[in-house]
């Protein structure tokens, strides 16, 4: 089957109908949860870890949210932004699983997703092509439909960065989680803080790996960081991405499923 | 090769190799010492050779009663490399009207069609033609040819400064035309032409 933005918008407005209808008393509780999945977010390499234990990988870390919606929650019914974030968000999952990517974990009104480990290039490129999917996806079929339902369109940006994460398991027996913690991730937050909406924006790191791309533009004040006198700094890179949009359908196709760890080049 | 194109959106050529029914991969290829290109799970592969996709006219048949294609030993380095590269590909030789032939199936993994390769008198670039299904999509109730098509239908897989008689043979061309309908079958999803061609060595 193909994998569009009408099959991202099926996947949001499908989700948030039905939480609307239970939220509304329309359906019981117990009905919704036959739809539960026992699994976890995260990525299957480091779910056996230990607490304590860690283990570091390269790989993309991307940061995708709906920008604005503190507002949102200022001003609508609580039920009906947390219907629509956890929808959203839904769908930003499928299109991460689709991509080759793992999400690793939900941020409020944001995922925090991993592309890798394997090529970095492949798992950047999947990454991005991930982040442009669903950008589109909400501009393009989530909010037009929306706003034929009487409710407020929604924005989304994307932040993204390359380099080494550290899966450590944190809390004790019983009560733990697996964190990924590294620099990548950090900035690809940032990157994510400093992306207006409907905008992607990427550390130096991933745009490092594509010297002869013409879609990153460096953009400036760099980030600067100071230890002991001696200051360094590491740019922000805007991402164009419309041009990337044609490759996702067939990208998703040739994926079937796999992960961009699988994928090796030459 | 969707990953391949993607990856080359990004400035990033792979090399591209083509199985023998005609499929393109990039990944899960060994290069022996002696050059043989082998897949891991499909077997031999051949290098797909530097080439951009073009349109336009294209150059046309030139029938000559006494053609290169007279002397064995020439035609014989092209069947060879089809026997290795194409072995499903059936020969028909050369004669005053036209030149080499070979037909057989190319099958995308998402579609499978009959191309026919034909070797020029004047030792140029081949011409290369789907034998069917036709090539193009209906688009708001209208037919739209393919891109990258010669305006006599034949495929345009490379410019013609780009063939080298010297260094390529049938099995070059084939291979082309392999990437060009898998450059093709994404245009039929997307409507966009996802690559110019390739511009790295395989091998």
């Amino acid at each position: 089957m193909q994998y569009t933005a009408r099959s991202f918008g099926d996947t949001v407005l499908e989700h948030f109908g039905e939480r609307r209808r239970l939220s509304k008393g329309q359906v019981f509780a117990h009905e919704a949860m036959e739809t539960r999945s026992g699994t976890a977010l995260g990525h299957p390499d480091f779910e056996d870890l230990a607490i304590g234990q860690k283990r570091t990988t390269s790989m993309t870390a991307m940061f995708i949210d709906l920008r604005d919606f503190t507002g949102r929650t200022f001003w609508d019914p609580q039920d009906e932004v947390a219907d629509l974030a956890d929808a959203v968000l839904a769908g930003f999952v499928e299109t991460v699983l689709r991509h080759g990517g793992y999400p690793l974990g939900l941020r409020g009104d944001g995922l925090f997703a991993g592309f890798g480990p394997g090529d970095p290039r492949v798992g950047a490129s999947c990454a991005l092509a991930a982040s442009a999917f669903a950008l589109n996806a909400v501009k393009e079929n989530v909010n037009p439909r929306l706003e034929q339902m009487g409710v407020a369109r929604v924005q989304a940006r994307a932040g993204l960065d390359f380099g080494q994460i550290t899966f450590v398991r944190t809390g004790s027996v019983g009560h733990s989680e697996i964190n990924p913690v590294g620099f990548a991730a950090n900035f690809a937050s940032k990157c994510e803080k400093k992306a207006l909406s409907w905008e992607i924006v990427t550390g130096e790191n991933l745009a490092g790996l594509f010297p002869d791309a013409t879609q990153f533009t460096k953009l400036d004040p760099p980030k600067t960081y100071t230890r002991d006198h001696v200051t360094k700094s590491y740019h922000f890179y805007d991402y164009r991405w419309t041009g990337t949009l044609a490759h996702s359908e067939s990208l998703v196709h040739e994926l079937a499923g796999n992960s961009v760890s699988s994928v090796t080049v030459g | 090769m969707s990953i391949a194109s993607l990856l080359s959106h990004h400035g990033v050529e792979v090399p591209r190799y083509v199985t023998v029914d005609g499929r393109i991969v990039f990944d899960g290829v060994h290069v022996s010492d002696a050059g043989v290109a082998v897949h891991d799970r499909l077997g031999p592969v051949t290098p797909v050779q530097k080439h951009t996709f073009h349109g336009g006219a294209d150059a046309g048949q030139i029938n000559t009663p006494n053609a290169w294609w007279d002397d064995s030993a020439q035609v014989r380095l092209h069947r060879d490399a089809m026997d290795r590269s194409f072995p499903g590909f059936e020969y028909n030789e050369g004669n005053a009207s036209h030149g080499p032939r070979w037909t057989g199936q190319i099958d995308t993994g998402r579609g499978r069609f009959t191309l026919q390769v034909e070797l020029r008198a004047d030792q140029g670039l081949p011409a290369l033609r789907v034998i069917g299904p036709k090539l193009g999509a209906f688009s708001s109730g209208r037919w739209v040819p393919s891109p990258h098509l010669y305006l006599s239908g034949n495929l345009c897989v490379a410019d013609r400064s780009e063939w080298n008689p010297v260094v390529h043979d049938a099995a070059t061309a084939v291979a082309w035309g392999a990437h060009w309908l898998a450059a093709y079958t994404e245009w039929r999803m997307s409507r966009r032409w996802p690559i110019d061609g390739v511009q790295v060595d395989a091998a």
